[in-house]
């Protein structure tokens, strides 16, 4: 009779057991179908999920700039002490530059001051003024399958959809969505960026398409011109995608047959960015405004 | 009510430790690296293995979900992927758990988990942007992050406070 009790008390944890096993069971799966749900719907409507990871970019991005700094920090202290290793080669190369860019900039003087009258001859409008900012890369939003990174500036500094971003050697992407305070910049070596550009001094043209690698290619040429190695690729302007003439690196042959691009930016060392805006606004340096009292 | 039920400073402190601890990798292994992606091993699927197996308590699949949509939204890949991928390592690690003591079995339940989470992204990120990836960056860091798992698997597990539960 004492049995009795015992059962049926072992019964209701069997039963409670069960009950909590499907229950974790049903967790899983709804869950599950919730994840792939979300998957369909960025899939279907990819400016909603823009809108959502720009306001997580707003929300994160001062924690983001914590998290970085430290390692910029490292980064910038060992680029530091790799040039006080060859200070003495530095400092000889960096007298002949002097050298050199000091007669370039005698030439540069007298080809504006000529350009200046020639412009006043033909009565030339300049169009837009370039307005521009820079920044220092908090996030490398990319990962594996994607070439994209995280800046601390957005829509409260002047931002817009599709300003060229580029580093301190050539084009580095686009800005491709914007918070208030934080946006994203799609890379050049991404596989959703196409850009129209000029090769040589034939400015044969042709798509600039990422792959997902360091490297470019050079798709959908407009002529059966093969492009020279070591050629200047620059931004062609077709399609008002980008400005005309922003440098991006050399043509290189492709291991696997067909023609890429060697860009001019190490993506190692992207740690700050310069993004222009060559629209038709007056002439405003984005960074003094950001620093103007409000 | 007894001292376990009574809430306390320490007590919630621990509770929210494990779910922490892994908000805070994702955002410190957002930060740009002097170095490729593909080479940065998936220390955040070890975290979420490890809290799974050992204070699956404390880490429930509500938050593993929630932390697979906050990878997902800071990232660039569909969002729901990881939230696939750390509710299969969650339910792998919590429903073999008893096995997973040994350490021989948890590499090896490690390594069955980041094969099963390179194939599904690979997979769906692909069918994502119709067409098919190169496999092989992330066959490399499945790679990278199961040979780095058996040296920091141990200081994880101290970290998430497991081996108090293992």
């Amino acid at each position: 009779m004492e049995d009795h009790p015992r059962r049926i008390g072992e019964m209701l944890d069997e039963g409670l057991r069960t009950a909590a096993r499907a229950a974790r069971r049903m967790a899983y799966v709804g869950f599950a179908l919730l994840a792939f749900g979300f998957v369909l719907v960025g899939k279907i409507d990819a400016r909603l999920v823009d809108h959502v990871r720009a306001l997580i970019a707003d929300i994160t991005a001062p924690a983001l700039d914590v998290f970085s700094y430290p390692l910029s920090v490292a980064d910038d202290l060992l680029q530091d002490l790799k040039g006080f290793s060859n200070l003495r080669e530095e400092n000889r190369r960096l007298r002949e530059e002097n050298a050199r860019l000091t007669q370039l900039r005698l030439a540069a003087h007298r080809l504006q001051q000529e350009n200046a009258s020639l412009r006043r001859l033909m009565r030339f409008d300049p169009g837009p003024v370039t307005r521009s900012i820079s920044t220092r890369v908090i996030a490398d939003t990319g990962g594996v399958f994607a070439r994209s990174v995280m800046v601390h500036v957005g829509k409260a500094h002047g931002l817009r959809r599709g300003l060229a971003v580029i580093g301190s050697t050539g084009l580095v992407g686009r800005v491709q969505s914007l918070g208030k305070e934080a946006a994203r910049v799609l890379l050049i070596t991404d596989l959703n960026s196409k850009v129209p550009v000029a090769i040589g001094e034939g400015r044969l043209r042709a798509i600039m398409a990422g792959k997902n690698r360091p490297y470019p290619a050079l798709e959908f040429f407009t002529s059966e011109r093969a492009p020279t190695l070591g050629a200047l690729v620059v931004t062609s302007g077709d399609g008002g995608v980008f400005h005309p003439g922003l440098p991006i690196g050399v043509v290189q042959a492709a291991e696997a047959g067909g023609w890429q691009v060697r860009p001019f930016v190490d993506w190692n060392l992207l740690d700050y960015v310069r993004i222009v805006d060559y629209g038709d606004e007056p002439s405003v340096d984005l960074a003094l405004e950001q620093e103007a009292p409000p | 009510m007894t001292d376990r039920n009574r809430p306390s400073l320490s007590r919630t402190l621990d509770v929210a430790w494990p779910g922490s601890l892994v908000v805070c990798a994702i955002l410190a292994l957002t930060a740009p690296m002097p170095f490729p992606p593909v080479l940065v091993p998936d220390f955040v699927l070890m975290l979420v293995f490890l809290a799974a197996a050992f204070r699956e308590e404390v880490f429930p699949v509500w938050l593993c979900f929630a932390l697979g949509l906050l990878v997902d939204l800071l990232g660039s890949t569909p969002v729901g992927l990881h939230a696939l991928v750390y509710l299969m390592a969650h339910g792998f690690a919590a429903s073999q758990r008893r096995y997973l003591d040994w350490v021989l079995f948890l590499w090896g339940g490690f390594a069955l988990v980041a094969g099963g989470a390179g194939t599904l992204r690979w997979a769906l990120v692909s069918l994502y942007h119709e067409t098919w990836l190169h496999p092989e960056p992330q066959m490399i860091n499945t790679l990278i992050s199961i040979l780095v798992f058996p040296l920091i698997s141990q200081p994880f597990q101290r970290l998430i406070g497991g081996e108090r539960y293992a």
